[in-house]
């Protein structure tokens, strides 16, 4: 679904990805975890095509996709969860959402959407900025959610959260995975990152350091403090 | 003058009929700005242009109201012009180039606008709408002034069921929300601010055509009111109708008043509310990103 081949990217002068290769199977659900700017945020931002690649190429369900734009890319199908959640102050909770559906009809709908997250049609007229971190965050997941995409890249989608909505955005998350959805999940909380994932890859200083089975590294704390520090 | 209320109300409506102008011009300035951080110096030359094309619709048809209709169109297609050969390369190149050459985009359609309709000031010959007047107390008002006024209230609430009721609307509010994340979830956010830009054009040209016939059309007249416009994009707040309404107001009632009551003072009044709003708040008075 996803294959990322040697891609350098970085802002303005300074590099941060220095040859990412890593692939996404159709089905999968891939952990890339680091350290805190070891360069995850910015390697989802260059799939997106929110910040540029200088070399090496993205391929998407089997085309180049490298230096599209984000919108084109969103409507071939890519759903992407911001780092920071990124809702729209400006816009009610409905609307955030009727911003997004029908860009790209499928399964889910706004109906669909409420029924995974009920605590959003409660809130539905409320303003973006009037909610909860969780709550901003079930809007974010929900949004990307009515791309239908293909592929779901999640930003850190339990980022500064109480740990009970960290597992209730967990229980969703495993229940969108049940339905089959190929997803690439960036995330701090390893724990919880290795619980989904099938395969994880680990980054740093913008290079693959480690990767393999998800269960593998779950289960060795060695590995997790070289490569994690936890 | 002082204790007579007729005075005030007056100026009181001098000032609204200013305002209006003002938001006209103001309302697409600063929604541009907002979503793409762009700011079109030769905006104020737009309004010259639609009142110059508005006087040439008025004289040739003998029609006023034709000249409403048609001078923003066709200064719609004068910014679609600008946009495709200029500003649309302009985008990506920072704030510095952006500046010169719009800068120097006010130049050039002065000197056109000289080229094809001379320096004078141009007024209607033929019928103008409203044309009589009003009793203000004792004083005379001129009834066209108030038309002014309506059309901008009209334009406003227009705008404003635009921005919250269509999905356009909610395009635009996300785009100056924040771009990255809209263009993320498949707004075309350069459509989108090409369609801003088109409608901005559009009202400057409006504001031109309906000032027209009060105040004659002439082509420096785009410059002079470049400053206010821009200083009420900033009193009102970077990116937002309501702020571009309520902005107007402020400089509409300063320069007004300041005219009327210390003529001497009147140029500094405007910029003593522009620092007096900028200490107070910095972020201007509604900024649509707080
Ligand atoms: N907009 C930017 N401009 C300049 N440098 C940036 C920018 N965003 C990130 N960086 C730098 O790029 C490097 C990688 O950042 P990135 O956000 O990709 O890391 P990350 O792995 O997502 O970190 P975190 O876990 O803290 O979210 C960091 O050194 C960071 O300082
Ligand atoms: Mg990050």
């Amino acid at each position: 679904m996803l294959r990322l081949e040697g891609i350098t990217a970085g802002y303005g002068e300074t590099q941060v990805l220095h040859g990412v290769s890593l692939e996404v199977a159709v089905g999968e659900v891939v952990a890339l975890l680091g350290r805190n700017g070891a360069g995850k945020t910015t390697t989802l931002r260059s799939i997106i095509g929110l910040t540029p690649v200088w070399n090496g190429s993205v391929v998407f369900d089997g085309q180049d996709i490298t230096r599209r734009k984000p919108h084109t890319l969103a409507l071939a199908g890519i759903g992407y969860l911001p780092e920071h959640r990124g809702v729209f102050p400006s816009l009610s909770v409905h609307e955030n959402l009727t911003l997004v559906e029908g860009r790209r009809p499928g399964a889910w709908t706004i109906a669909r959407v409420y029924e995974l997250f009920p605590r959003l049609a409660e809130r539905r007229q409320n303003g973006g900025a009037q909610l909860s971190g969780g709550e901003q965050q079930m809007l974010a997941i929900a949004r990307a959610l009515l791309l239908n995409p293909k592929l779901l890249l999640l930003d850190e989608p339990t980022e500064g959260l109480a740990p009970l909505i960290v597992r209730e955005i967990y229980a969703r998350l495993a229940d969108i995975k049940a339905e089959g959805a190929t997803v690439l999940l960036v995330e701090q909380s390893v724990r919880f990152a290795l619980s989904l994932a099938d395969r994880a890859y680990v980054l740093g200083r913008g290079q693959v350091e480690w990767q393999g089975d998800a269960a593998a590294l779950a289960g060795d704390a060695e590995a997790q403090k070289t490569w994690l520090g936890v | 003058m002082l204790t007579d209320p007729s005075f005030w109300l007056v100026q009181g409506l001098n000032s609204l009929q200013l305002a209006m102008l003002l938001f006209l011009l103001s309302v697409g300035l600063t929604v541009i700005f907002g979503l793409m951080n762009f700011v079109n110096l030769a905006h104020g030359s737009l309004y010259a242009l639609g009142a110059l094309i508005g006087y040439s619709i008025a004289e040739a048809s003998g029609s006023v109201f034709l000249a409403f209709l048609l001078a923003p169109l066709a200064v719609t297609a004068v910014g679609a012009l600008l946009y495709i050969t200029l500003i649309e390369r302009l985008r990506s190149a920072g704030p510095l180039p952006q500046v010169l050459v719009t800068f120097g985009l006010i130049f050039v359609l002065m000197d056109a606008q000289r080229y094809l309709w001379g320096s004078d000031a141009l007024g209607v010959t033929g019928d103008v709408p409203f044309s009589g007047t009003i009793h203000i107390g004792s004083e005379p008002y001129p009834a066209y002034r108030l038309f002014i006024i309506a059309v901008g209230i009209a334009v406003f609430a227009g705008l404003y069921l635009l921005l919250n009721r269509t999905r356009l609307g909610a395009e635009v509010r996300a785009g100056v929300d924040d771009a990255e994340t809209a263009a993320a979830l498949g707004v075309n956010v350069e459509r989108t601010f090409f369609l801003v830009f088109l409608l901005g054009c559009g009202l400057a040209g409006l504001a031109g055509a309906v000032a027209m016939p009060a105040f004659s059309a002439e082509a420096g007249m785009g410059v002079e009111i470049l400053v206010p416009t821009l200083v009420v994009v900033v009193v009102g707040g970077l990116g937002s109708l309501s702020g571009a309404f309520v902005g107007s107001l402020v400089i509409g009632v300063t320069l007004t008043f300041g005219t009327a009551l210390f003529p001497d003072f009147a140029g500094i009044a405007m910029y003593a509310a522009l620092v007096a709003v900028l200490l107070l708040r910095p972020q201007g008075l509604l900024p649509a990103r707080s």
